[in-house]
């Protein structure tokens, strides 16, 4: 036989592979979409910290205590917010005088949770 | 000789290329591939669109809200004077230096952070202050505030584009000043997305401690 065309095996291995990439390449760009919404949600995670964090310096320094947790929703992510106030890791250091107060920012994006987490010091000295 | 005869004659029929029908054919099925391909790649390139929106968005919020808090954070809560009513514009006086007494110098200028709602924009506009005094803040009323904001000096300079909502809180009424407390900067971002009618938005909220001392 002289004219003859691809096998069955031939054709099936083909055309595996040419899915194989069509897929790869499809799927590169949700990847993409996740990333900017991680990203954007990574900033608001961070403006949430730092806000948060001008709480503590409202406090006065005798009475200065962790806030209640909370849910806030921005742009249609749920971040969920919790915050500790306690000694600094210094050993030597004396929390009457040095304190630190932490917060922590959790939030999903397709399910994968993600943390920031922010610290500040605060004195009880004199300016 | 029969055999070898066919042999010639089916090696120069079997170097045949394509007929046209078939060319057009495999030319008219790869153009219809492509074309149930890109329909398919249209959403995603939109997505990617809305993204490089969004970030563009965030970046220019964000540098509007560091520029003000750098000035807040630089003042104190007497330094800081807002416009009553829905609060789109607040006035910072900021600290210059410390003399070698330990005493604050306060600048002779203040800025100006106003809403322009028509064109959707930040302003910020430095104002030399009249009668200037160094030993206290130097604050604006309210009218004085609303009266720079509304005017087109041409020293106003633009901080953000694409604002679609500029609220500080908590609202000041004209008599208080405001004391040692968070004072909370809402930033509503939008703009529209091309070959769409869908619009991108992004709301950035941040606070600031104002110090009383």
């Amino acid at each position: 036989m002289i004219r003859r065309g691809f096998t069955l095996l031939e054709t099936i291995v083909t055309s595996f592979i040419v899915s194989m990439i069509l897929i790869f390449v499809l799927n590169l760009f949700p990847a993409a979409m996740t990333a900017v919404r991680r990203s954007e949600s990574e900033v608001q995670a961070n403006l949430l910290a730092t806000s948060l964090l001008e709480q503590f310096r409202a406090q006065t320094f005798a009475d200065l205590k962790a806030l209640p947790d909370g849910d806030i929703t921005i742009d249609g992510t749920a971040y969920r917010y919790t915050t500790k106030v306690g000694p600094v890791t210094d050993p030597a250091s004396d929390p009457k005088y040095l304190k630190r107060a932490m917060v922590n920012v959790t939030w999903k994006v397709r399910q994968l949770e993600h943390t920031v987490k922010r610290e500040i010091w605060i004195h009880a000295l004199k300016r | 000789m029969p055999s070898n005869a066919r042999q010639g004659q089916s090696a120069f029929t079997r170097r045949r290329g394509f007929t046209l029908p078939e060319i057009l054919i495999a030319g008219g099925l790869a153009l219809l591939l492509m074309g149930v391909l890109i329909q398919s790649l249209i959403p995603a390139m939109r997505y990617s669109a809305e993204g490089a929106v969004r970030v563009e968005l965030q970046q220019a919020g964000i540098l509007a809200l560091q520029r003000m808090t750098s000035d807040l954070q630089k003042t104190t809560a007497a330094g800081v004077s807002l416009k009553t009513g829905p609060v789109d514009a607040m006035a910072v006086n900021t600290i210059q230096t410390v003399d070698s007494g330990g005493v604050r110098v306060w600048s002779d200028e203040i800025n100006v952070y106003s809403y322009d709602p028509t064109r959707k924009r930040i302003e910020v506009e430095t104002q030399k202050v009249t009668t200037p005094t160094t030993a206290f803040p130097n604050i604006l009323t309210s009218v004085q505030i609303q009266s720079i904001a509304s005017s087109q000096s041409g020293r106003e300079r633009l901080l953000a584009l694409n604002v679609d909502e500029f609220v500080i809180s908590p609202a000041a009424s004209a008599t208080t000043t405001l004391s040692a407390q968070p004072l909370s900067i809402t930033l509503k971002m939008g703009k529209d997305l091309p070959h769409t009618p869908k619009r991108a938005t992004m709301e950035l909220v941040r606070s600031v401690f104002l110090r009383n001392s």
